[in-house]
């Protein structure tokens, strides 16, 4: 479904992304974990186009994500959608419109279709009776969730988490990491660059730790979580657990 | 001045100043679209990220807010003719109070635009909707919301600064007032109908930005 093939991205001198590989297969779950600064938000943005690269390739169900090719990644885009961790939502539109102005401006729908799509999909992310609330009279839980409602309106073949749950009060990242784990189980392919160990332990099929622009080690949860090979896994995992020690 | 001596003033001499508010309406709405339309220019310039687009707004921008609107009309009015280009009084106090306003205009629009969530404008993108659609369904209706009451603002103070263009013998309200009071003495009266005049105008303006405030000031 994604395939990153030795990926190269630098802001001037700085090198972030030193020849990054890495694949999405569909219906599965790749967790992305790793120290801030490590390159892996900056990879997630590249998938969707957000960010350009300089050298290697990105392709999406086969297309290749190509900046300089609007129409085309215009068609990643409407494939592959992005929940960000300040949610990003569209702060003077309801909650339903939240949802439905991709349907309805990206893909064409008629508004009718796509509002009654919108309200399935609030209801499933937890949020009947909230179509008409404006995002700032909702809690962060509530609006990354609405967010989340956003993504799946496109009918995306895959969804990008960058750390949804970073910006959210602790009680709140249940609600949302809830609305996650629902998803992951309906089969849906998603990438999600988190802090949430528990939640890669569950829900990920596979874990990917980056630091420094390169992937150190990656596997399935049991082994890159429980045994880590590489002493800056073991590090950085023991860091993130046990914060007081 | 007793009252009804201000009455019978008012009977006598508010059809020659209800003239003089006609044209300050009017100098005010034509110098309000060439000061939004400049403004505009002035904005996208400096916010286009194209260094020579940026440096000649700016200094535009900074030569005009650093110059008297007075002597701006002066020079429009007086120097233009000597250049060979002929206005009439009305036509320079449009261009003068238009062009003058128009460098803090740009400054209310950049102010708007830079104030848009970026992160709502990556998130419009992120779902692949289009530029055009992004523009007119995310950026404006976020920067017209920021814009409005400052932009109702401008036009208060655009209204009142009207008046100076009797410097250059446009026929508004103050040119009026001025005339009248000095053939008939009757300084109180006049000075107190033209003040009563303009009030008229600009209190409901007052009132309007009030409301734009308290409606888009909490979003």
């Amino acid at each position: 479904m994604i395939e990153i093939e030795a990926v190269e991205k630098s802001y001037g001198p700085l090198r972030v992304l030193k020849g990054i590989s890495l694949r999405v297969p569909e219906g599965k779950v790749v967790c992305v974990i790793g120290p801030s600064g490590s390159g892996k938000s900056t990879l997630l943005r590249c998938v969707n186009g957000l960010e350009g690269y300089q050298g290697g390739a990105i392709r999406v169900d086969g297309r290749l994500v190509d900046r300089g090719r609007k129409a085309e990644i215009r068609a990643v885009r409407q494939r592959v959608c992005m929940v960000f961790q300040r949610f990003n939502l569209f702060g003077h539109r309801t909650a339903l419109e939240n949802v439905t102005e991709g349907p309805i401006y990206a893909l064409g729908e008629p508004r009718q279709q796509a509002e009654a799509g919108g309200r399935e999909l609030l209801a499933r992310v937890g949020l009947s009776g909230k179509e008409g609330t404006y995002p700032a009279q909702l809690s962060g839980g509530q609006q990354q969730r609405v967010a989340i409602a956003r993504a799946l309106a496109m009918r995306p073949q895959a969804v990008l988490f960058d750390e949804p749950t970073s910006a959210l009060d602790p009680e709140l990242v249940g609600e949302v990491l809830a609305v996650m784990r629902d998803l992951a189980r309906e089969g849906m392919t998603m990438m999600v660059v988190t802090h949430e160990i528990a939640f890669a332990r569950e829900v990920a099929d596979h874990v990917v730790f980056m630091d420094h622009g390169v992937v150190v080690e990656e596997g399935p949860p049991d082994e890159v979580l429980a045994t880590p090979r590489e002493p800056r896994t073991q590090e950085f995992l023991r860091r993130v657990l046990r914060p007081l020690d | 001045m007793s009252f009804e001596s201000f009455l019978t003033s008012a009977r006598d001499f508010l059809p020659i100043l209800l003239q003089g508010v006609w044209v300050t309406i009017a100098l005010t709405l034509c110098a309000l679209v060439l000061a939004t339309l400049l403004g505009l220019l002035w904005a996208l310039m400096r916010t286009s990220g194209t260094r020579w687009l940026e440096w000649p707004a700016k200094a535009v921008v900074n030569t005009l807010r650093g110059i008297p609107i007075i002597v701006q009309l002066f020079y429009i009015y007086f120097v233009l003719p000597e250049l060979g280009l002929d206005l009439t009084a009305f036509q320079a106090g449009v261009i003068g109070l238009g062009v003058a306003y128009s460098a803090y205009m740009g400054e209310v629009f950049r102010s708007g635009m830079l104030a848009v969530d970026p992160g709502a404008v990556e998130a419009a993108e992120s779902l692949g909707i289009p530029r055009f659609r992004i523009m007119t369904r995310v950026v404006l209706p976020q920067a017209v919301r920021i814009v409005l009451p400052p932009y109702g603002n401008m036009l208060i103070m655009m209204l009142k600064d009207s008046s100076q263009a009797s410097v250059i013998t446009v026929a508004e309200i103050s040119t009026q007032s001025r005339l009248i009071a000095a053939s008939t003495f009757k300084n109180q009266e006049v000075f107190t109908l033209a003040a009563l005049l303009y009030l008229a105008l600009s209190v409901p303006l007052i009132i309007l930005v009030g409301q734009l405030e308290k409606r888009f000031g909490r979003a």
